[in-house]
């Protein structure tokens, strides 16, 4: 188990630093610059200004200042805004971020089973005809038709919630609505699939026949065994929530993470891009490191194999 | 059954889209209780309104969150509202005669020969801490923005005062630098005579800040609430980055008995549904109105503001064969119709811009430079012009051995996102008058500024230059100090201009745009306008046509 941890982390270290890597020359491939200065700008203030933030070096000194830095864990500060360093930008925003992404998945996939189930139980009728009907919206509207959708009925008509903004309770509630939607679509869909191929085994005829009430069945035999799918597909789930609302922290205002990586990209802000790529890198590789040890413990072929 | 199920489905998509289409368009139409639609250049600047309302609060609205408010490194008009909200200018913008009211300065002299000019800071001026606004403050302020350390991008626009270059470069020490404090007294040379310096002091980029404040925080001064110390009528109490900003009434300034309004709240975002529906919830006072939506917000207050702007078409003749070709530009130019396109695309046919220097610059014995200086350029009046243009493309094209096909493969138009509009009508115009079809690429702002500023573009639809002051020099300078367009007659007028004054200098600015025209390089296409709906309840709210947008400090809400 020791040597298996072991190789594990090896490998994730090697992704980080070829993450990194490929990222600091990619993104000086891209062209742009992180001032925007104006046409007239003269040579002199625009040397200073490259000469400042050490851009006039070749890329590959660039590349090991770099590197030297981010070995002391030092992510730099932004190159447009600043006073917000990346590692301040990442703990602000990262949190928010995870309100609306979990939140999102979390109240996705609980009203998602809810209707998954109904319309498993009522196969064939208007609810589950109805829940079909959801489902296909939920994948077929993008989260920002219905993210504006939500905040012109929502707040705006009818004054129910704040427009935008991150202030308190009352805010975090319309962007969780927006982020949830397409979870609730998703895992509907899928527990209604899954409860149905359950439905169809023998054991449950077996409970049945062992004269078991239906609300025996359902409880213990049926939604145990159809849920097995629905929490393996959590881990990617969770793993895009941070990011992956990048729209509906824009539509509701809410200085998320997400946000912050669409600018750095467009600014080119240099300092910025690295700092986020490389944290979400780390994050993504520490979950898997995570549930290839969990694997592993599970299923001891892998542990072999590996 | 299942067909059933099946149509009774794509009707509820079809539903479903329905309601997505009219809820994104974000209408406010059902207001009908309009007001009166009113032109000009400053809005609700009456003080006639009704009773105060008990809470002075302003909601507005900004799209991109500012880099900074430091006055010295700010490059963008946007955030430029807020820089002259915290911090004082010398002069005030107003739309009176003089176009200023007092502020940081009380008086200013100037010596015969235009290059000595002599400010007298306000006495008992403080900052919102409540120290002295110092003579020092302000030579500090100067000599900060021309080291290099400060990475100010905007560091070469004090190059006007003698010596600023070389000070900047390390050439010269601070006692070569032209600005010099004696009591209360600034004392600033400029290296060439400049009759415009008081326009130029009405800028933001002249506010001083806090020798204390900008020597403890450097180049993070401005960048954060704690970093800031405001001189101006508010003061900045909350900043959550790309979030919102929060200003409230410095009690500290030296006209705050005239400042009514408490607060401000700024909203930073860019989603256009949003702020549309925060504007009609009364959580915004201002909302800018895209063009394609006047119709729409026709019931609204909307106030038309001309911007001190023009839009050209730019073409590059020093990076491609097709363009290096006078004829052929001229054949490109004469295809293209400012009027159709301003009626068409803008909305509003008098935008069209037969100039390089809009409505509004400053002409000869106190006039418009416009007016003065006529259209330079004209449109294709009838089809003989539009055959004159196709045998000019032909000369051009004969002359560097190329036919249409290949023009069609050599280059493309540039434009931004927000220009694609207008690249594809004026791809249409040359294409149905010229039969040649130019295929246009929509580029990212940081993507296509070092194309411009590194000469490697074609031609670029959509740019244009604005101005920080009502001067035609700020319409043209640009192309000299470029130095790409490589003509020893253009650079003699331009140097010439430079040492000239008054009305003479003025009558050398019109030769030098007379010049440029008539070479093809830039193609005026409009002068720019932006409109406001603004809440009826706002009063005194000055909106301006150049530099910083607006001004709250005389801002009141009425009941």
């Amino acid at each position: 188990m020791g040597k298996y941890v072991a190789k594990r982390f090896v490998s994730m270290v090697i992704t980080l630093f070829l993450v990194a890597t490929v990222t600091f020359f990619l993104m000086h491939a891209v062209p742009g610059q992180p001032f925007e200065i104006s046409r007239e700008t003269p040579e002199s203030v625009k040397e200073a200004l490259y000469a400042k933030y050490g851009l006039d070096r070749p890329l590959s000194e660039q590349y090991v200042i770099y590197m030297k830095n981010l070995l002391h864990g030092d992510f730099g500060v932004s190159m447009k805004y600043k006073s917000q360093t990346v590692l301040g930008k990442v703990t602000s925003g990262m949190p928010v971020s995870a309100v609306i992404g979990f939140g999102g998945v979390l109240a996705g996939c609980l009203i998602g089973a809810c209707f998954g189930i109904l319309a498993a139980l009522k196969n064939k009728g208007i609810t589950d005809y109805l829940v079909i009907i959801l489902a296909i919206l939920g994948v077929s509207i993008p989260n920002f038709v219905f993210g504006s959708l939500i905040q012109r009925y929502f707040a705006v008509e009818w004054k129910l919630f704040p427009i935008q903004g991150w202030k308190g309770a009352e805010y975090v509630i319309l962007p969780v609505m927006a982020a949830a939607f397409t979870n609730v679509a998703y895992y509907a869909r899928m527990l209604r699939t899954s409860m149905l191929d359950v439905m169809g085994q023998d054991y449950i005829y077996t409970a049945k026949s062992k004269g078991l009430n239906q609300d025996e069945i359902v409880g213990k035999h049926i939604l145990r065994n159809s849920f097995l799918p629905l929490v393996t597909s959590l881990g990617p789930m969770c793993a895009g929530a941070l990011t992956g609302n990048f729209v509906i922290e824009k539509i509701f205002n809410v200085p998320g993470i997400g946000q912050s990586m669409i600018s750095s990209i467009q600014n080119s802000d240099y300092t910025m891009i690295m700092g986020l790529t490389i944290i979400f890198a780390f994050i993504s590789v520490i979950c898997y490191f995570l549930v290839d040890i969990i694997y592993g413990i599970v299923d001891p072929r892998i542990r072999i194999a590996g | 059954m299942k067909k059933q199920v099946k149509k009774g489905m794509s009707l509820f998509l079809m539903l479903a889209m329905v309601i997505c289409l009219t809820a994104c368009g974000g209408g406010s139409n059902k207001e009908t209780d309009g007001n009166t639609k009113t032109d000009g250049s400053t809005a609700a600047d009456s003080t006639s309104g009704g009773e105060l309302a008990d809470e002075q609060v302003l909601g507005i609205y900004r799209k991109t969150e500012p880099a900074t408010l430091d006055p010295w490194v700010n490059n963008s008009g946007e955030a430029g509202t807020m820089v002259a909200a915290v911090h004082e200018p010398m002069l005030r913008k107003a739309d009176n005669d003089k176009g200023y009211e007092p502020a940081l300065m009380t008086d200013y002299t100037v010596s015969d020969d235009h290059t000595v000019h002599t400010l007298t800071l306000r006495e008992g001026a403080k900052w919102s801490d409540g120290t002295d606004i110092t003579a020092d403050d302000i030579v500090y302020s100067i000599q900060r923005v021309l080291d290099q350390n400060l990475g100010s991008e905007i560091a070469y626009k004090y190059y006007v005062i003698k010596n600023a270059e070389a000070f900047y470069k390390g050439e010269a020490g601070a006692e070569e630098l032209g600005v010099k404090a004696s009591g209360n007294q600034i004392e600033i040379t400029t290296s060439e005579p400049c009759d415009y310096f008081q326009d130029i002091l009405t800028g933001s980029q002249f506010c001083p800040v806090q020798k204390k404040a900008a020597e403890e925080f450097g180049d993070a001064y401005g960048t954060d609430a704690d970093k800031t110390v405001a001189s101006g009528p508010f003061k900045l109490t909350e900043w959550v980055h790309e979030n919102s900003m929060v200003l409230e009434k410095n009690e500290n300034y030296w006209d705050a008995e005239n400042v009514t309004l408490e607060r401000i709240n700024i909203t930073i975002t860019s989603d256009d549904n949003t702020v549309q529906g925060m504007y009609q919830n009364d959580e915004l006072g201002i909302l800018q109105v895209k063009e394609e939506l006047l119709e729409q917000y026709s019931s609204e207050n909307i106030t038309d503001v001309s911007s001190l702007r023009v839009t050209f078409i730019e073409f590059n003749p020093n990076n491609n064969e097709f363009m290096a070709n006078k004829n052929i530009r001229e054949a490109l130019s004469i295809a293209f119709n400012r009027k159709l396109f301003a009626e068409q695309v803008m909305h509003n046919g008098e935008l069209a811009a037969y100039g390089l220097v809009p409505r509004g610059v400053k002409g000869m014995d106190g006039g418009d430079f416009r007016e003065q200086a006529g259209d330079i350029v004209t449109d294709a009046s009838d089809q003989s012009e539009i055959d004159r243009a196709n045998e000019l493309l032909d000369t051009g094209l004969k002359e560097i051995g190329k036919t249409k096909e290949e023009m069609e493969k050599g280059f493309s138009i540039q434009c931004l996102e927000s220009g694609k509009n207008q690249a594809q009508a004026i791809q249409n115009m040359w294409k149905t008058n010229l039969g040649i079809e130019m295929p246009v690429s929509v580029l990212e702002i940081n993507v296509l500024l070092p194309m411009l500023t590194g000469g490697t573009f074609d031609c670029v639809i959509g740019g244009g230059q604005d101005s920080e002051y009502r001067d035609p020099q700020g319409f043209m300078q640009f192309i000299y100090d470029e130095g790409k367009w490589d003509n020893d007659e253009f650079r003699a007028l331009v140097e010439k201009a430079h040492s000239q004054t008054g009305d003479e200098r003025i009558q050398t600015w019109m030769d030098i745009e007379k010049m440029v025209l008539d070479n093809f390089i830039y193609i005026p296409q409009i002068y720019a306008e932006n409109h406001w709906a603004v809440k009826p309840y706002i009063q005194g709210l000055k909106i301006f046509d150049y530099g910083y947008e607006f001004d709250f400090k005389h801002v009141s809400v009425t009941k």
